[in-house]
């Protein structure tokens, strides 16, 4: 497998370029509100038309990867997370920066990222034929299935009141209704605006609902920003930024567990690679032993968020090398990459083309680890962004949102989503419904839709319970979501007994 | 003051890395487009088989220009918020956009959209890629291994086809097939050639339709086989696949997708005439056609006449399938 | 908040979201009927629910001592602020329509930070050159964005 024209393609100064380029401007990329991964991708492959291949490639792996991890760090620091992925490491990382531990979170998210892509890009390397094969295995109705498992996780997200929480995750549900239909093709709820045939785009919803909102709650406390006094963010961010050894041990199992969520999410591609982070998060709360701190500030979340939102990357290309099918919008938009490179995916990757392929994936390998180091380096310069004053960081934020918004898609349109969804989200948060269910559920809702109207005519003629109940796949996914929703109502019944323990969630104290 | 010498280093960083990357211009002694840089439209996300497409003429046509091209990807509604884009433009040829028929159509036949721009908005300039439909089974299928086969499996058995979206081409396509070989396939429609693919690959459902560029790699993978093409002759990418047309066994069916360039109309003539011809060399340059064979996409290049010709007639067959598609005031 | 009896919040809200539903329901009769069983099924779902907030604020109104924390941060002292800079925002967006982005963000950001009580006109040119040059840098001339 290793040979000497591997060795070369790696090893030369284009391709370490490219890696380094591609790691650094992945994390600025991720960092920034609205830019994300798959956009990132997009606007750098006209750059990649004159590199080599393995450059090239090597190049846009290493940006998909460092700008999952970059949107981790302004998402912990600020509120503000870069990508739509790195949405669930925003609550618990930014409680944590809030109580001065900023700097700890940001370095447990580096840790975590880190593993989590190169424990992709081991399975990428290793066993990427079997892995695509189970990822055929499933479709449409085990789509729906997984996006009700999904939703369910908006239980653990609502914060002390959870018919406000579901009630969010509802709205999200009718937001991801605005857009075409999929299987006959007439619009809905669109009133004429070409811009919402396509639906309320997630990333304006998403810098809305996080960042604006912050911007405006921030807002509140304007008496004390003018006279100059810090607020308890920028009090203290000293501390350990390096997880001690033992924490690193103490968290393994979480690392190990949420790295294969994500590579599982990665090469599934009708589950997209924003999902991720979310389903690392709750599963790392059903097995903790802390689960009231969740939301609150459990490190144990943002190991388990960061971890696998990083593994979905190595997993997303896993079927894009062997089938051709993308696991993640980003994914797909690394296919029109290769495209260029006339590389085409399936056999001819692994046999004509294997020391090109190896190299990119060992590449890949690389990147994550030089993420992981660079992030380290620059970790602390970087969160003294967050100290800034916030008469300095508020328009910056404002200014930022705004263009990110608008980028995606070029549209103005977004840039008005983006405001009115700030808005939404700030009222949302004073009146006790948790924002996070409606992202969730605007990313799920399509998935589950399409997924049920698909399974229908896959079914044929067959009765429908009965098509689902003879997919072995489905009835395992079925008896998950049933454990998922009973075990915590079993739980909360006897931790009622017990103690009178508050649950944990959304922001309870929003007034800053 | 510290914290704002960070914040500035930043920026700075920022703005180092851009000028670096920056791009230079060349300048022309031609009246149009006189150096000024030309936006061209692709209403398709970056990367993908129309973005690539419409980025491989770019380098040809800037030549000939002296200019340069730079490409947009707003996307929406079906390429609309694209088109809408162009309309919305100065008729004065520095900005024109990549087209695909049929899915243009759909966005202003169905009344419920509301949309009043149609077909004739628009000054076709030239056609660059005709991508013909066709089906697809596994290649391991066993219960058929070609069309006759397949045809007389599905009139005993129900039978699932992938489709790439509501609308499309493969839409049409299923609706003639059944139309003319007598079966009732049911249509499963996917978001694309990859949901098509999955579903197929997995044994989801039963066949897919599809087009020959989105079926060639597949092919050589020794994935799928193809059973079917809908063009008048044989594809020069696909020689051994079976013409419909030449098999007898309904009525003629031609249909394909295609990807075209446009202006809007009233845009000068001669403004017209130039940009035309940028895009015939450029879409007739053998070394561009060879480029697109790579990636499996048959270059077709119609002229301005003749191409809005053919986007009239292909207006009156989407007119004739209004019930079909559900479209009712 | 003591003597009169206040209403919890939450009756207000849930009155709100059951009108907002039950119109959403109406809209969906205007759709192809294949198109709207998914919809109605989720904006029943969200009329129900909406019923039950207004059932249970009520609940909450009779027994204060159910109030949770986050039904009273809705003051209208608490929020006036933050609408304030909402309305910027909303002219900044509207600024870029008419101005273009550069223009009107060159305007809106020392706007901005002289409400937040930045005084050094030093922190305010540089911030505002800085981050136009930034945004140009990298958005217009490296990622070819097109910005209005």
């Amino acid at each position: 497998m290793i040979t000497a024209e591997l060795l070369t393609n790696l090893f030369n100064i284009e391709t370490l370029i490219g890696l380094v380029v591609g790691v650094v401007g992945g994390m600025f990329i991720g960092a920034l509100p609205g830019l994300g991964a798959t956009m990132g991708i997009a606007l750098l492959i006209p750059i990649t038309f004159g590199m080599q291949p393995t450059a090239a490639l090597i190049m846009l792996t290493a940006l998909y990867t460092s700008a999952i991890y970059g949107g981790s760090i302004t998402a912990i620091l600020i509120h503000t997370p870069g990508t739509p992925a790195s949405a669930a490491t925003a609550m618990d990382g930014y409680a944590l920066t809030r109580q001065g531990r900023g700097l700890q979170a940001v370095g447990i998210s580096t840790f975590a990222s880190m593993t989590g892509g190169t424990l992709s890009a081991v399975a990428l390397l290793f066993i990427a034929p079997p892995l695509a094969r189970i990822s055929l295995m499933f479709n449409a109705p085990e789509y729906f299935l997984i996006a009700i498992f999904g939703l369910t996780i908006i239980g653990s997200l609502a914060g002390d009141n959870m018919l406000k929480g579901l009630i969010a995750g509802v709205a999200g549900l009718c937001i991801s209704l605005i857009g075409f239909d999929i299987t006959v093709g007439v619009a809905r709820f669109t009133y004429r605006i070409s811009e919402l045939e396509s639906g309320i785009q997630l990333v304006p919803a998403l810098i809305g609902l996080f960042s604006l909102s912050q911007v405006l709650i921030q807002a509140e406390n304007i008496e004390a920003i003018r006279r100059g006094e810090k607020t308890e963010i920028n009090a203290k961010l000293e501390g350990r930024l390096l997880p001690t050894l033992k924490e690193i041990i103490t968290a393994l199992p979480n690392l190990i567990r949420s790295s294969i969520i994500g590579i599982f999410v990665g090469i599934l591609p009708g589950a997209g690679g924003d999902i991720g982070g979310w389903l690392g998060y709750n599963e790392a709360k059903r097995w903790s032993k802390n689960k009231a701190l969740f939301g609150k500030g459990s490190p144990e979340a943002i190991w388990a968020s960061e971890a696998a939102n990083n593994a979905v990357t190595g997993g997303a290309i896993i079927p894009l090398v062997t089938l051709g099918i993308p696991g993640s919008s980003a994914a797909a938009v690394l296919l029109g990459g290769l495209m260029i490179q006339g590389l085409t995916p399936g056999h001819t990757m692994f046999s004509d083309n294997a020391n090109t392929t190896y190299a990119i994936i060992l590449g890949f390998m690389f990147a994550n680890i030089l993420m992981g180091i660079i992030g380290f380096l620059i970790a602390r310069r970087v969160a003294k962004v967050a100290n800034a004053p916030t008469g300095i960081l508020a328009p910056v934020i404002v200014v930022l949102s705004v263009v990110g918004a608008y980028a995606i898609n070029l549209s103005y349109f977004d840039a008005c989503v983006m405001a009115a969804f700030g808005l939404l989200g700030y009222f949302m948060r004073k009146t006790g419904f948790a924002t996070a269910p409606v992202v969730l559920a605007i990313i799920l809702g399509s998935m589950a839709e399409q997924g049920f109207k698909r399974a229908i005519l896959m079914a044929k003629d067959e009765n429908i319970l009965a098509y689902y109940f003879g997919r072995p796949i489905c009835v395992v996914l079925i008896l998950l979501i049933i454990l998922s929703l009973a075990a915590p109502l079993g739980l909360k019944a006897l931790e009622k007994k017990m103690s009178k323990t508050p649950v944990a969630g959304a922001d309870t104290d929003s007034d800053d | 003051m510290k914290k704002i010498a960070v914040v500035c280093l930043l920026l700075c960083t920022g703005v180092f890395l851009a000028f670096a990357g920056g791009s230079g211009e060349s300048s022309s002694a031609a009246a149009f487009p006189a150096g000024k840089p030309i936006t061209l439209i692709c209403p398709w996300a970056p990367g993908g088989g129309s973005d690539i497409g419409a980025r491989m003429v770019v380098p040809y046509m800037e030549k000939k220009l002296g200019t340069t091209i730079n490409v947009t990807n707003p996307t929406g509604a079906s390429g609309w918020v694209g088109w809408e884009r162009l309309l919305a433009a100065p008729a004065d040829g520095y900005t024109f956009a990549m087209i695909n028929l049929p899915t243009i159509y759909p966005g202003y036949l169905d009344p419920s959209l509301g949309r009043s721009k149609t077909i004739d908005d628009f000054q076709m300039l030239a056609n660059h890629v005709t991508d013909f439909c066709v089906i697809a089974i596994r290649a391991d299928e066993t219960r058929f291994t070609d069309l006759q086969s397949f045809i007389r499996y599905a009139k005993s058995n129900p039978v699932t086809m992938a489709t790439t979206g509501v609308g499309t081409d493969d839409h049409i396509l299923l609706q003639l097939f059944n139309a003319a070989a007598g079966t009732g396939i049911t249509m499963v429609p996917g978001n694309g050639f990859k949901d098509s693919y999955a579903a197929l690959l997995g044994k989801h459902v039963d066949a897919a339709a599809a087009n020959v560029g989105e079926v060639l790699v597949p092919e050589n993978n020794k994935e799928l086989k193809t059973i079917a093409v809908f063009s008048q002759e044989a594809s020069r990418l696909m020689p051994h696949v079976p013409v419909w047309n030449k098999l007898g066994i309904g009525g003629d069916i031609v249909i394909s997708s295609q990807r075209a360039f446009a202006c809007k109309k009233g845009t000068p003539p001669e403004i017209v005439k130039i940009l035309a011809e940028a895009l015939q060399e450029a879409i007739t340059n053998q070394e561009q056609i060879a480029k697109m064979a790579e990636m499996g996409l048959d270059v077709d290049y119609m002229g301005p006449e003749d191409f809005a010709k053919h986007a009239k007639n292909e207006e009156e067959r989407m007119k004739g399938m209004a019930d079909v598609m559900g479209w009712k005031k | 908040m003591a003597g009169k009896r206040k209403i919890n919040n939450d009756v207000y809200i849930g009155i709100l979201l059951t009108a907002l539903s039950g119109f959403l329901f109406y809209e969906t009769s205007k759709i192809h009927p294949e198109a709207a069983q998914f919809p109605k099924v989720m904006i029943a779902a969200f009329i129900i629910m909406s019923v039950l907030l207004v059932f249970f604020g009520i609940r909450k109104t009779l027994n204060p001592a159910l109030t949770l924390k986050s039904d009273t941060l809705l003051k209208f002292r608490v929020i006036r602020t933050p609408l304030i800079v909402f309305g910027v925002v909303v002219i900044y967006l509207a600024l870029i329509r008419f101005t273009g982005f550069f223009i009107a963000t060159f305007i809106f950001v020392p706007v901005f930070m002289i409400f937040y009580g930045v005084k050094s006109i030093r922190a305010l040119i540089l911030t505002d050159v800085l981050l136009n040059l930034f945004v140009y840098g990298l958005f217009v001339r490296l990622l070819k964005v097109m910005l209005p």
